[in-house]
């Protein structure tokens, strides 16, 4: 019926397989854990988590039989078209970003967010608040001096004075 | 254009500012100064800030409880009172968390009594402390349990349950004061009946029993009060020793009778009851300390303005000295074998 | 009664009341804005200033503030993709992607003017509701709220796009999510794995947060451009065309608000689920589907209408029982007790103005509300223009904290951040968003008005008239997509999903 057809089959992509696969481990750990419950405790979580495993079967047993049929059409259309599927994402689309950014943009971003957050946990946010601004602005965003100081000292000491000071209100305060 | 992107650079920066002071300061945040010393022997408290911790997010009783007594306390304490929402485990989060806080009176709680009280004497899962190490600083207020039916019902008295069958109350779930208080009560008057579970809160037990749902269920009379004189809910019965002010014809459970056995249950029940809405303090807090966070609070709770505002608000209060909270809790470590096995009962049902 | 239903008016339009209204209004408008910063917190936060207040300027006061922050609360949801408010988190869904491809002011507009219609409906209808208010109220049971969470759940189909197994998963997963904490029915701790943090279940502000913002605050940072092009975005901001889209699709409001007030009335679904249900079922039944979640106006204006309309019938049971239907009416009891009304049959007696007096508080104050947001739109949109680097710090202070102050617990930081792994994601591999959020919305509903429905009528609750009549619904409104489709195909082609131009406007509203 591919055959037939011949319409463009994209290929199987290796993170939907694992995606997949961690929500069947999800729903078989469930279904596990819910086995030491009393009834009614347990009756909805295993109803539900035996539905997803249903489904987490189903869907990769998809993949399986779209793995298959990609390679029948593939074999039969050629190489040269063979990753066209994909549709055309325009430059500002989160999609587009995330499949498009290189491994060096992912690890800087990503390596800013952990300091953050691990300072916020460590230092607390008072600390955190400025020097994190003024580094992120200095080194990720190549800013001026001048700006990058005044962003970080009004921003830290506005959130220090009123919500320190003024208001005392919960901020994460560190291990400190 | 250079100086366009200025331009919306600095509205920018101005706009996040204006965002940054409040976007942090959220939920809590009421501090107050305080004007003026207390008591003498308070000194230790001068200018200090005082963290009380409300085990629910705000909007709650026990929120608007502690909101409402924070700037007296702090005017008696001569610091600054500030009040923090620490919600998680039904309140059990809050409480196991200031076990470990620094014993030295900057850190209190206010707490659900008879559900961490119960809890704790029931050995529950996520207690994890004994009652007696917590330093009781006073209840604040009461929290007299009424049991209620629906407006619509025929049960005209305490009798007519008794007398009826498959009697059904409404609660939220295992370990809530609803939950417990209907056990009991099922087990010290014989009613034959059961508790439904799964409501989300108070509001919706109400809904179901003036839809007629279910047949009734046992809650704060504070809170019962306005379904009442609405005619939405009828009273049946107070559980404590005395009847209340506020329903003159309604038996207390103490009047009841009982034989011997359902009387020693009663006690511990109504001794339970007692435990209200106590403000609390880690294990060990020194002797002066203590005796001096005793003595402001009670001048707070006592003093006529403060009274005057909670009379406004409709959130009475009633004084219980910490001493006498401390009695509560060495009479409960005594009760009867069978109301603690009626509590483990009520916290894990199998 | 339609002599005090105007006498009411006038009460409100008093000097002094509508100073104080304002003054509300003003608050709202800030707090509504800021993440974190939640609407029915800062009633809290405000009760003791009403004290020595008449009942309707205290009423003018609170209820002002709190019917703008549902309002304004979708600013920073179109702007920043960060929702304001808990009850702003599905305009998130469709309004940023609008504000990324330029069209800010377009979704702004909208929103702001969908949340007065909104809110004027939910009035109305209050108003007209006001003799049947109780009855009403008693009309439903867990039965029903059961076959309503059904009903709800019904959308993950429409909210998964074209792959549906994919949204089911996610559906199913986000269940799981709702089940974590003490179980209702046995007091069992679920999934908990030994953490008090995860006894009251998964708060719904981190998840939102993490899923949506968290991955957006990443393209940010990694793509360093500006949040919308300006290449991309049209000269004339818009604002005019977001208003004509509210006319024009008017039958998306009017259903999104009828939504929101019958979800807002039943206490135990709180603020947050109704929209969405709104969301999911605006997807259903529009006849572009594929663009929800991309830029659709029609989600963005199911979200607004639907957050204000709720507070309305969250107000039903307040004033007839002293019900709260939500957090926010919760706290708004509080101020009955102290301004020393009884809610229950009073208020629709002796205090009948009182009651009248809320509806035209929600009206005015959406309206000047509205009016002064449509003032700063055009500098607002402005923000998006800003370079990435300069809003990263300031968006993830907004992370961080917006998330802490779910239960101002660390752990709340932890929430949001996994919800960020996961929604970065399924961006990435096309793995639907709303239909886990939905889930974990309605899981944990679905459980106990199943086992209350159970324990009240065992299985008897089946065979109710009026559970009968909802599943009758529940069946038309799944089925009829396809329905209206497989007849469409017949005639002629679908249309394809293009915007209508501007001009054809001048046939609406005739």
């Amino acid at each position: 019926m591919v055959a037939r057809t011949a319409r463009p089959v994209p290929a199987v992509r290796a993170g939907d397989v694992v995606i997949a696969l961690f929500l069947l481990a999800v729903f078989v750990f469930a279904y596990l854990h819910a086995q030491e419950w009393p009834f009614r405790t347990r009756f909805f979580p295993e109803l539900l988590a035996a539905a997803g495993i249903a489904f987490a079967v189903i869907k990769l047993a998809g993949f399986g039989l779209q793995a298959y049929r990609h390679r029948q059409w593939a074999r039969q259309a050629g190489d040269e078209t063979d990753e066209q599927a994909d549709e055309q994402a325009d430059e500002h689309s989160i999609e587009y970003v995330f499949g498009t950014a290189g491994g060096r943009a992912w690890l800087a971003a990503l390596a800013w967010v952990t300091v953050f957050f691990t300072s916020l946990l460590v230092f607390g946010v008072f600390i955190t608040v400025p020097l994190f601004t003024l580094a992120y602005l200095k080194i990720a965003g190549s800013a001026g001096w001048l700006g990058s100081v005044i962003y970080a000292a009004v921003a830290g000491g506005l959130l220090w004075f009123v919500c320190g000071e003024l208001l005392a209100v919960p901020m994460p305060a560190g291990i400190f | 254009m250079s100086d366009r992107k200025h331009q919306s650079r600095f509205l920018f920066a101005l706009l996040g500012v204006v965002a940054l002071f409040a976007t942090g300061c959220d939920s809590a945040g009421t501090s107050t100064e305080a004007a003026g010393g207390g008591g003498g022997d308070c000194s230790m408290f001068e200018g200090e800030t005082v963290k009380l911790v409300v085990p629910y997010s705000p909007g709650g009783g026990y929120d608007a409880y502690a909101r409402m007594v924070a700037p007296h306390l702090a005017k008696e304490l001569g610091g600054k009172v500030v009040i923090e929402n620490q919600d998680g485990a039904g309140g059990l989060l809050a409480i196991n968390n200031l076990m470990a806080a620094e014993p030295d009176g900057t850190r209190l709680a206010i707490m659900n009594g008879v559900g961490v009280a119960g809890g704790a004497l029931a050995d529950a899962e996520g207690v994890r402390f004994d009652l007696q190490d917590l330093s009781m600083i006073g209840r604040v207020a009461e929290q007299k349990p009424v049991f209620v039916v629906g407006g619509g019902t025929d049960y005209k008295s305490v009798e007519d349950v008794q007398a009826g069958k498959g009697f059904r109350f409404a609660s939220t779930g295992p370990g809530a004061a609803d939950f417990v208080n209907a056990q009991m009560l099922i087990q010290i008057l014989g009613i034959d009946g059961r508790v439904v579970t799964g409501f989300d809160g108070s509001d919706e037990s109400e809904l179901a029993v003036v839809r007629g749902d279910v047949d009734g269920q046992t809650g704060d009379l504070d809170s019962r009060i306005d379904a009442i004189e609405a005619g939405d809910q009828r009273p049946m019965l107070v559980i404590d020793a005395e009847r209340a002010k506020e329903l003159p014809d309604v038996p207390a459970i103490a009047e009841l009778d009982l034989d011997q056995q359902e009387q020693e249950l009663t006690k511990s029940l109504i001794d339970l009851s007692a435990f209200g809405r106590p403000i609390v303090g880690p294990p060990g807090l020194p002797e002066d300390r203590l005796s001096c966070l005793r003595k402001a609070l009670q001048s707070a709770v006592e003093s006529p303005k403060l009274l005057a505002e909670a009379d406004k608000q409709q959130r009475p209060l009633t004084w219980l000295s910490g001493d006498e909270l401390d009695d509560r809790v060495k009479r409960l470590a005594d009760a009867p074998a069978e109301f603690k096995r009626g509590l483990k009962d009520a916290y894990e049902q199998k | 009664m339609f002599q005090t239903f105007f006498q009411s008016l006038l009460e409100v339009l008093q000097p002094e009341t509508m100073l104080i209204m304002l003054a509300g209004i003003a608050i709202g408008f800030v707090v509504g804005v800021l993440p974190g910063l939640g609407g029915s917190v800062t009633l809290a936060l405000m009760l003791p200033f009403v004290f020595d207040m008449e009942p309707v300027q205290a009423f003018a006061f609170l209820l002002g503030m709190w019917v703008v922050t549902a309002t304004t609360g979708d600013i920073t949801s179109v702007l920043f993709g960060v929702p304001g408010e808990a009850t702003s988190a599905a305009t998130v869904f469709d309004g940023y992607p609008m504000t990324k491809r330029g069209e800010a002011g377009r979704a702004l507009g909208a929103a702001l003017l969908s949340s007065t219609q909104g809110a004027l409906l939910g009035a109305f209808f209050l108003a007209l509701s006001v003799p049947i208010l109780r009855p009403m109220v008693l009309a439903f049971g867990p039965p029903e709220f059961l076959m309503m969470t059904l009903l709800g759940l019904t959308f993950v189909v429409a909210l998964s796009g074209r792959n549906v197994l994919k949204g089911f998963l996610m559906a199913a997963f986000g269940m799981l999510v709702a089940l974590v904490g003490i179980d209702p029915q046995e007091g069992v701790p679920r999934f908990a794995f030994d953490q008090l943090y995860l006894w009251d279940g998964i708060d719904l502000v981190p998840l939102v947060i993490g899923l949506f913002a968290g991955a957006e605050v990443l393209q940010l940072m990694l793509s360093k451009t500006s949040i919308a092009d300006k290449t991309m975005a049209k000269e004339i901001s818009g604002i005019g065309q977001g208003v004509r889209d509210t006319f024009r699709h008017w039958s998306v409001v009017v259903r999104s608000s009828a939504i929101g007030i019958v979800i807002g009335i039943i206490p135990g679904m709180g603020g947050s689920v109704s929209q969405f249900i709104a969301y999911g079922h605006a997807q259903q039944t529009s006849k572009h589907p594929e663009q929800f979640g991309k830029g659709s106006i029609e989600g963005v204006l199911a979200a607004g209408a639907n957050n204000n309309a709720k507070d309305a019938g969250s107000l039903i049971p307040t004033i007839a029982f002293g019900i709260p239907g939500s957090v926010g009416a919760a706290v708004l009891l509080g101020a009955f007790m102290i301004t020393g009304l009884n809610p229950g049959p009073e208020m629709l007696t002796t205090n009948l103005n009182v009651t009248f007096s809320m509806v035209w508080i929600m009206v005015l104050a959406n309206i000047v509300a509205v009016a002064v947001a449509f003032l700063l739109i055009r500098q607002l949109v402005k923000l998006t223009y800003i370079p990435g680097t300069w809003l990263v710090p300031f968006l993830l202070i907004l992370l961080g904290i917006g998330a802490f102050t779910a239960s101002n617990n660390i752990n709340d930081i932890f929430v949001m951040l996994g919800a960020a792994v996961l929604g970065v994601v399924a961006i990435h591999w096309d793995w639907p968003r709303v239909p886990f959020l939905l889930a974990v919305v309605l899981g944990g509903l679905a459980e106990r008005y199943l086992f209350l429905s159970y324990s009240l009528h065992e299985w008897f609750w089946l065979t109710k008239p009026s559970v009968l009549v909802l599943a009758a619904l529940i069946i038309f409104i799944a089925v009829w997509p396809y329905v209206r489709s497989a007849r469409g195909r017949g005639k002629k082609p679908v249309p394809a999903p293009v915007e209508q131009p501007d001009d054809d406007l001048t046939k609406v509203g005739k």
